[in-house]
């Protein structure tokens, strides 16, 4: 699964933020028990020790390296994966006051592994999340590092940020843009492959739908290349890893509200769907660099939306336009490498170690409105000229790696809005958040 | 070009050149036709609210919604819910307006009536107003009985809205006769009583019946609903005062009623409005068959004075022998009004003043406006009834302007015999 690790069996959060309670209590016990318990229990059977259930020469084997896995010789190999994610945090002023700061958030448990040598399966269920409980359910067949056949409900192609596993994220939330423009999980095939020693690689894939985010599309076409083009030139060593791509989506748009919508980090919606027809093209350029305990990563992303015989006169109206950035970077104080997983060289509480930290700042920008502005702007999903709204979010991170599998993400936010009379709390600007995050996965 | 064409600017020369060799009185004359000519083409494309209510004409309204959002307001008739819609009007448009389903008895499905709201979306007026009714006409099917009430009270100098009646077009197709009805708005009530800074109030009916019976302290919560506010500032001290007078007009002594309740009323005002409602056989009023309905009350700027505003009069002109004092007894404000000898003077002199301007004048209305429509009704496929009803309904209105007048003064000579 070396291929699918990186990009295409990743992970994301597309579920709604929303208080579990009910559940969180009773999960928060096993929760704690599996922080207490399974790093020691992971760490006390380090490769490359086994546990052998049959014999060594092509039976049963159970093993127990950085996750439990049981292998049936050559044939078939299954991994066992989990991951929790228990959340706490607040905003300032609380558009909805009364809702409980502490959840569990995430309980996710799958398999995945390979068969036949050339078979690569994955298949994951958030047992928290009612809306897409199945996340990644796919099987891929490797011809070729360069030839790869994917098939099966995974993450659409698009955007970095929507592509990186959320155990593996810097922050407690994904960036806006992302969580906006980008589409998700959808049903589809693709081709996939690399070269150069991943110098170049490549996405094209073709699904039923644009994805669980915007929810709204039909049939998509995607495709994504990225590559590290400083490895051609002669550059500064530390600048060879530095990884750009772009990436492009196509959709059928049906007819109704079904443009996409701004909502800020408490789900409230500061641009509602407007009234859209035809296709919504995505667009994505990325860039991604890491050196040492450094990175730096960014994205430029934009969908637009045709709104075909949307008007009051059934004329064709402007586009909808979705568009936003963001340029995140982060330093490990401790010095590890941040490249490929960030592990400490010294876990907290073993060999007497405090583990790693690590310090993150993102800013990021979203803006929906017209693509061109005939006549007043105002609020309606039949406006010819919308009126546009954007939100602007700082993030301050502190990320401490207590071990391989452990992670404490404390986050500060500030989040201003354009339009003060969509905002959550009418008239205000200006908010602020703390979030906390308490993280297991193996 | 032709060979003997000029082009504009040699014409423009030789024009000029030709004006000024004439003699001094015919250049005169020449720049005064010229200034009479761009005055009246400036004064004819200004049309104001004045000309859509003229009624001399039947106008035209062409209404764009998107399709899909005209058949969601006619699936969702019994709601609010507002569209976006271009509005045409002698070839002015009123872009980006909202528009609704309304009414109460009278939404329809087939044949909506709507609220056009010019400044829902964006701030702007349309011929000086803010928002326009158009009245489907449901509950009259003589398409007469709205119209006529509302010049007969404004033609006794009561503050009513103006009407007119329109052929609507909803996407280039007819959708039927309405009648334009002004709002009673900030815009209304500048024009008619000269200020807009006190609290409107508009009557909601609902059960169980109003009376202008005293609800004691449970006023709040009874009134709440029924004086919807709507002006822009919520106004408790509106509903306070409304809730004063009538106490006040339920409990006060006799000796004390007149000059106590006329802190509240002009009472021959008042008294006036009653009387041409009952002059109309309104059934559906302040006196009417279900309690106090179809009505605004509005509270004048830094006062406690009240004046009620006729609205919705589509349930008059029925039944000519109508009593003069139609539940004047069952009402406690006329009741107690009424009792004094000198303010029932005022009703009856009143009322006679209405029979004798509606005398003959009501009729020439009438036959006026049947002429304007009949073509219109007769092509409005969603009218509620068909022609032949119209026709019925026309007649009936046609009866009780001839015969109300009569049974009015004959009444008012007997209450004054008495």
């Amino acid at each position: 699964m070396r291929q699918l690790s990186i990009r295409t069996f990743s992970d994301v959060v597309s579920s709604e933020y929303r208080p579990r309670q009910s559940r969180a209590t009773n999960c928060v016990c096993l929760f704690l028990a599996c922080f207490s318990y399974f790093p020691r229990i992971c760490q006390a059977q380090n490769a490359p020790q086994t546990q052998q259930i049959a014999n060594k020469e092509g039976g049963i084997r159970w093993v127990m390296k950085q996750y439990p896995s049981l292998r049936f010789g050559d044939v078939l190999r299954v991994d066992f994966r989990a991951r929790f994610q228990a959340d706490a945090g607040s905003f300032s002023p609380d558009a909805t006051p009364g809702e409980p700061s502490f959840t569990l958030h995430r309980a996710r448990f799958g398999i995945q592994g390979t068969f036949l040598k050339r078979f690569e399966y994955e298949v994951e269920r958030d047992f928290l999340d009612t809306d897409h409980p199945w996340r990644d359910v796919a099987l891929n067949y490797r011809a070729h590092r360069r030839f790869e056949i994917q098939g099966g409900r995974f993450k659409v192609p698009f955007g970095l940020d929507q592509l990186t596993r959320i155990t593996d994220f810097d922050y407690v939330f994904r960036s806006r843009v992302s969580e906006t423009v980008a589409p998700g999980r959808d049903t589809g095939l693709m081709a996939h492959g690399r070269f150069f020693k991943r110098g170049l690689t490549y996405q094209v894939g073709a699904f039923a739908h644009d994805g669980d985010n915007a929810g709204t599309g039909q049939r998509t076409l995607a495709a994504r290349f990225t590559g590290t083009p400083l490895h051609l030139f002669p550059a500064p060593h530390r600048l060879k890893g530095l990884r750009i791509g772009f990436a492009v989506v196509h959709s059928e748009l049906p007819e109704g509200l079904n443009g996409l919508r701004g909502r800020t980090l408490s789900r409230d919606t500061f641009f509602n769907r407007v009234f859209v027809n035809g296709t919504r093209l995505r667009l994505g350029a990325e860039l991604d660099w890491s050196s040492g305990p450094f990175s730096v990563k960014g994205e430029l992303l934009q969908a637009s939306d045709t709104r075909h015989g949307q008007g009051v006169r059934a004329q064709d109206l402007p586009n909808l336009v979705s568009r936003g950035w963001y340029l995140s970077g982060t330093w490990v104080v401790t010095g590890e490498k941040k490249a490929r997983g960030l592990e400490p060289r010294r876990a907290f509480l073993r060999d007497g170690g405090w583990g790693a930290v690590e310090l993150a700042l993102r800013c990021e920008e979203l803006r929906l409105g017209s693509s061109s502005h005939p006549g007043p702007a105002f609020v309606h999903p039949r406006a010819a000229n919308l009126l546009g709204n954007s939100q602007q979010i700082w993030t301050f991170g502190l990320n401490w790696y207590l071990n391989r599998h452990t992670k404490i993400q404390a986050n500060a936010v500030r989040e201003s809005l354009e339009d003060i009379l969509r905002s959550p709390v009418p008239g205000q600007k200006l908010f602020w958040g703390q979030f906390a995050r308490l993280q297991l996965a193996f | 070009m032709l060979p003997f064409q000029h082009t504009p600017s040699v014409r423009w020369k030789e024009g000029c050149a030709r004006t000024a060799k004439l003699p001094t009185h015919h250049r005169r004359q020449f720049l005064f036709s010229a200034f009479l000519l761009l005055f009246l083409i400036k004064s004819g494309s200004a049309e104001s609210s004045e000309d859509l209510f003229n009624g001399s004409f039947l106008e035209e309204l062409r209404l764009y919604v998107h399709p899909d959002d005209w058949s969601q307001l006619r699936i969702r008739y019994l709601q609010n819910n507002w569209y976006l819609a271009d509005l045409y009007w002698r070839g002015m448009t009123a872009a980006n307006v909202g528009v609704r389903s309304r009414g109460s008895g009278s939404r329809s499905s087939l044949k909506p009536g709507l609220t056009v709201r010019f400044n829902k979306y964006v701030n702007q007026q349309f011929l000086g107003l803010n928002e326009l009714v158009l009245d489907n006409s449901l509950q009259d099917p003589s398409f007469l009985r709205e119209r006529l009430s509302m010049l007969l009270f404004r033609r006794m100098g009561i503050a009513a809205p103006r009407e007119a009646y329109a052929r609507l077009y909803v996407n280039d197709e007819y959708a039927g006769l309405y009648s334009m009805v002004e709002a009673v708005d900030s815009q209304f009530l500048k024009r008619n009583l000269g200020e807009n800074n006190g609290t409107l109030h508009e009557y909601r009916w609902m059960e169980p019946q109003f009376y202008f019976e005293s609800h004691g302290d449970d006023w709040e919560r009874y009134a709440k609903a029924r004086f919807e506010i709507r002006t822009s500032q919520q106004d408790d001290f509106g509903l306070e005062t409304i809730g004063q007078m009538v106490r006040v007009t339920n409990e006060v002594l006799d000796e004390e009623f007149v000059e106590r309740v006329s802190g509240f009323l002009d009472l021959k005002q008042f008294l006036k409005q009653v009387a041409v409602e009952n002059y109309l056989a309104d059934a559906d009023g302040l006196l009417g068959l279900w309690g106090m309905n179809n009505f605004y009350l509005y509270r004048f700027a830094n006062t406690t004075r009240f004046q009620f505003i006729p609205w919705d009069k589509d349930v008059t002109l029925g039944n000519p022998g109508q009593s003069i004092w139609f539940n004047t007894d069952t009402n406690v404000l006329t009741r107690r009004v009424l009792s004094h000898r000198e303010l029932q003077e005022s009703y009856l002199d009143s009322l006679q003043q209405t029979a004798r301007e509606a005398e003959g004048w009501v009729e020439e209305e009438l036959e006026r406006a049947y002429l304007q429509i009949q073509t219109a009704v007769y092509e409005d496929s969603r009218k509620p009834a068909d022609n032949e009803q119209f026709e019925r309904a026309v007649a009936e209105v046609r009866n009780f302007v001839r015969l109300r007048g009569a049974y009015v003064l004959d009444a008012i000579e007997r209450a004054r015999n008495q």
